[in-house]
C-alpha cells in the first residue's frame, strides 16, 4: 500500500496485500445477481463497515477495436455504436466526427444535419438517465419507482423509434451528415409526448426528493467530497454531483451545443442523492433541449448528407463527447486506404471506477449495491487491452497476474517490458 | 421535507386499474410498429444495376452478389445475419433498395429453420428462374450441412 495513491487494481491471489485491519473479504462478481455486467469487486470489511474495496475488470473483452481494423470506414459506422448497449448514439457521433475531420468535410455539414444529430444525442441522454435512476431505485429496494420510471421511459423510446426506425440503436448518423430527416409531421407528433414526459420526470424528481423510503437510502451515503473528487478524477454526472462543474458540451462545445440554451447542472453535496439529482435535472434539461431542437428544425433547411469518399486520407484525430455516463474519447488513425490503421475507444465508466471505490471507504455493506450502481457501470464498453511490441509486432493478451508480474519485474530491474 | 407515501396516489390508481398484463393483447393491436421501422432490405429489380455497392458497405457481409454484367446477375441475403442497419439502402446509387416493414419477422428469425435463412432478393436477366433457384437450393443445402455439424458437435 502506497498511501493515498495505492492501486485499486492490485491482485489478491495470496491475500498478502489485503488491508491489515480488515477481517473479512467479500467477493462480488463477475457473475452476480446484482450486476448486469461482469466486474469483480473485492470488498474488505471489518464488522459491518467497509475498510477498502478493489476491483478487477476485463471479463468482457469483445475485440471491437480489432474488428474495426478489418472493416472499412463505412462499415464501421454501424459497428461502433455496438460498443455500448445504451449510449450507442454518442459512440457513433464521436466516430463520425473523427471521420468528418479526417476526410475534411467538417464544414460542409449542414446545420440541419447537426441538429438532427443533437436530437439523437439528447434523446439518448434522457432514456439512459431514466433507465439509470430506475435501476438505482431497484437496488435501494424501491421497486415501485423502477416500474414507474421504466413505464414513462417508453415515451422517449417511442419517439426515438419513430424518428430512426429502432429503439435503442438509432444509428441516425453517417460521416458527412445524417441518414434520415425528421419531417414536420413527426416533430409535431413528438412535441406533446415530450411535454408529457417532462411532467412525468418532474413527478420522479418529487418522489426522489420527498419520499422518505428512498431518500433515507441515498442521502449522506457514499459521500465523495470535492477534494477526493479532484484526486480520483471522476467524469460526467459522478463528478458533477461532487461539485466539479465539468461538461464537455460546455467546455469544448461540439455540434451546435454552443448555439442553444441550456444550463450546466451540478450539485456540491457529493452523496448518491446528489448524483441522482444531477441526472434527473439533466434529464429535464435534455427534454427542454429536444424541444428547442425540434423548433429550430422547422426554420432550418439544408443538405442532409455531404459526400465522403470511401478512402480516408492519411492522418489522425482525437475527438470526445459527453456521453450520459461521462466523457467518451475516440482516437482514430487513417492510413490513406478505406480501413482504419488503428482505432481506440476510451469509454467513460473506466474513469469513474476510482472515484466509486473511494466512495465505499467506511460505508456499510448494505449500501454497497447503491454505491456500486452510482456511476452507471457499463463494462461492455470499458474492457479492452492488448499489448503490442512496436518493434517486433509481437502481440500478447495477458491476464492480470502476468501483467502485474511483468510490470513489477521491468520496474525493479529496470529492463524492457517484453 | 421528508414524507411517506408520496407515491400513494399512483399506487391507488394502479390498484384500481387491475393487472396491466390483462390488456396486453388488446394493446399490441393499438400500437402498430412505426411506418419507418428498419428491418431487412428489399431490392427493386428494374432499378438495380448490379454495381455491388450494397455488398461492399454491408457491415455483416450478409449480402452477396454473382453477376455477368449490369443486366444479368443475382443478389442473395442471409436473413439471420442482417442487423437491419439500412446501410445498403443509404449507399445504393440508384435508390433501388428499400427497407421492408415486416413486424412478424422476428418469429421466423428465431425459428432456426435454415430454409428461411437465405433469400434471393434480386435476380435479373439470365439469372432469373432456374439459375437463381439452383443457387438458393445450394445455399440452403450448405446451411443445412453446417447446422448438422453443429448438432453433431453439440452431441
Ligand atoms: S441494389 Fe443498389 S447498390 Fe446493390 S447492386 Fe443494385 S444498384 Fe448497386
Ligand atoms: S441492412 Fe445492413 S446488415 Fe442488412 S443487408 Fe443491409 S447493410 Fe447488410
Amino acid at each position: 500500500m502506497t498511501g493515498e495513491f495505492r492501486s485499486r487494481f492490485r491482485t489478491l491471489t495470496d491475500g498478502s496485500d489485503a488491508p491489515p485491519d480488515a477481517d473479512h473479504h467479500i467477493f462480488i462478481g463477475p457473475q452476480h445477481p446484482w450486476a448486469e455486467e461482469p466486474a469483480h469487486f473485492i470488498i474488505h470489511v471489518k464488522g459491518e463497515r467497509v475498510v477498502e474495496a478493489d476491483i478487477r475488470i476485463g471479463f468482457n473483452l469483445r475485440g471491437i477495436e480489432k474488428a474495426m481494423e478489418n472493416k472499412t470506414w463505412r462499415q464501421n459506422t454501424m459497428l461502433v455504436p455496438r460498443a455500448c448497449g445504451i449510449c450507442s448514439a454518442v459512440h457513433q457521433n464521436i466516430y463520425v466526427r473523427v471521420v468528418d475531420r479526417l476526410a475534411g468535410v467538417e464544414d460542409q455539414i449542414s446545420e440541419r444535419a447537426r441538429l438532427i444529430r443533437m436530437f439523437s444525442l439528447e434523446a439518448e441522454r434522457v432514456h439512459s438517465h431514466i433507465l439509470w435512476y430506475g435501476i438505482l431505485a431497484h437496488d435501494a429496494g424501491f421497486d415501485t419507482m423502477l416500474h414507474i420510471s421504466w413505464r414513462d421511459r417508453e415515451i422517449i423510446m417511442d419517439i426515438v423509434e419513430d424518428f430512426s426506425g429502432n429503439r435503442v440503436n438509432p444509428a441516425l448518423m453517417l460521416p458527412g451528415g445524417v441518414k434520415r430527416d425528421i419531417p414536420k409531421e413527426k416533430a409535431d407528433k413528438a412535441r406533446p409526448m415530450l411535454d408529457e414526459l417532462e411532467k412525468k420526470v418532474l413527478y420522479h424528481k418529487k418522489v426522489f426528493t420527498e419520499e422518505a423510503s428512498i431518500r433515507n437510502r441515498l442521502e449522506d451515503v457514499g459521500v465523495l467530497t470535492k477534494d477526493d473528487a479532484k484526486k480520483t478524477t471522476p467524469n460526467g454526472p459522478t463528478g458533477r454531483g461532487s461539485g466539479l462543474p465539468f461538461d464537455i458540451r460546455k467546455s469544448y462545445p461540439y455540434e451546435l451545443y454552443d448555439k442553444i440554451d441550456w444550463n450546466l447542472v451540478y450539485y456540491t453535496e457529493g452523496d448518491i442523492l446528489a448524483t441522482t439529482m444531477v441526472r434527473i435535472d439533466e434529464t429535464l434539461e435534455s427534454i427542454q433541449m429536444c424541444k428547442q431542437i425540434l423548433d429550430r428544425l422547422e426554420s432550418t433547411q439544408g443538405e442532409l448528407l455531404a459526400r465522403v469518399k470511401p478512402r480516408i486520407p492519411e492522418g489522425s484525430y482525437m475527438s470526445r463527447a459527453e456521453a450520459p455516463r461521462g466523457e467518451d474519447i475516440h482516437f482514430g488513425i487513417a492510413n490513406g486506404t478505406d480501413t482504419p490503421e488503428r482505432y481506440k475507444i476510451r469509454a467513460p465508466s473506466l474513469g469513474n471506477i476510482d472515484a466509486t471505490l473511494k466512495r465505499m471507504d467506511g460505508e456499510y455493506i448494505a449500501d454497497m449495491p447503491v454505491i456500486l450502481r452510482s456511476y452507471d457501470p457499463c463494462f461492455s464498453c470499458t474492457n479492452r487491452v492488448m499489448i503490442i511490441n512496436e518493434k517486433t509486432g509481437e502481440k500478447m493478451i495477458l491476464n492480470q497476474d502476468d501483467f502485474a508480474r511483468k510490470a513489477i519485474k521491468a520496474k525493479k530491474y529496470n529492463r524492457s517490458f517484453f | 421535507m421528508k414524507k411517506v407515501l408520496v407515491m400513494g396516489g399512483e399506487a391507488l390508481k394502479n390498484q384500481a386499474k387491475g393487472p396491466v398484463t390483462k390488456h396486453v393483447l388488446k394493446r399490441i393491436g393499438d400500437h402498430p410498429p412505426p411506418e419507418d421501422i428498419r428491418t431487412i432490405p428489399r431490392i427493386i429489380e428494374d432499378r438495380c444495376i448490379m454495381c455491388g455497392t450494397c455488398v461492399n458497405v454491408c457491415p455483416t457481409h450478409c449480402i452477396e452478389i454473382e453477376k455477368d454484367d449490369k443486366d444479368n446477375g443475382m443478389i442473395w441475403l442471409q436473413r439471420a445475419q442482417c442487423m437491419w442497419c439500412g446501410h445498403c439502402q443509404t449507399y445504393c446509387p440508384k435508390d433501388a433498395i428499400h427497407i421492408d416493414r415486416e413486424p412478424a419477422l422476428s418469429n421466423s428469425l428465431f425459428s432456426f429453420n435454415n430454409r428461411q435463412d437465405y433469400e434471393m432478393i434480386c435476380a435479373k436477366g439470365s439469372f432469373k428462374g432456374e439459375k437463381a433457384d439452383k443457387k438458393l437450393a445450394e445455399l440452403i443445402d450448405e446451411g443445412g450441412k453446417k447446422l448438422k455439424y453443429l448438432e453433431e458437435f453439440r452431441g
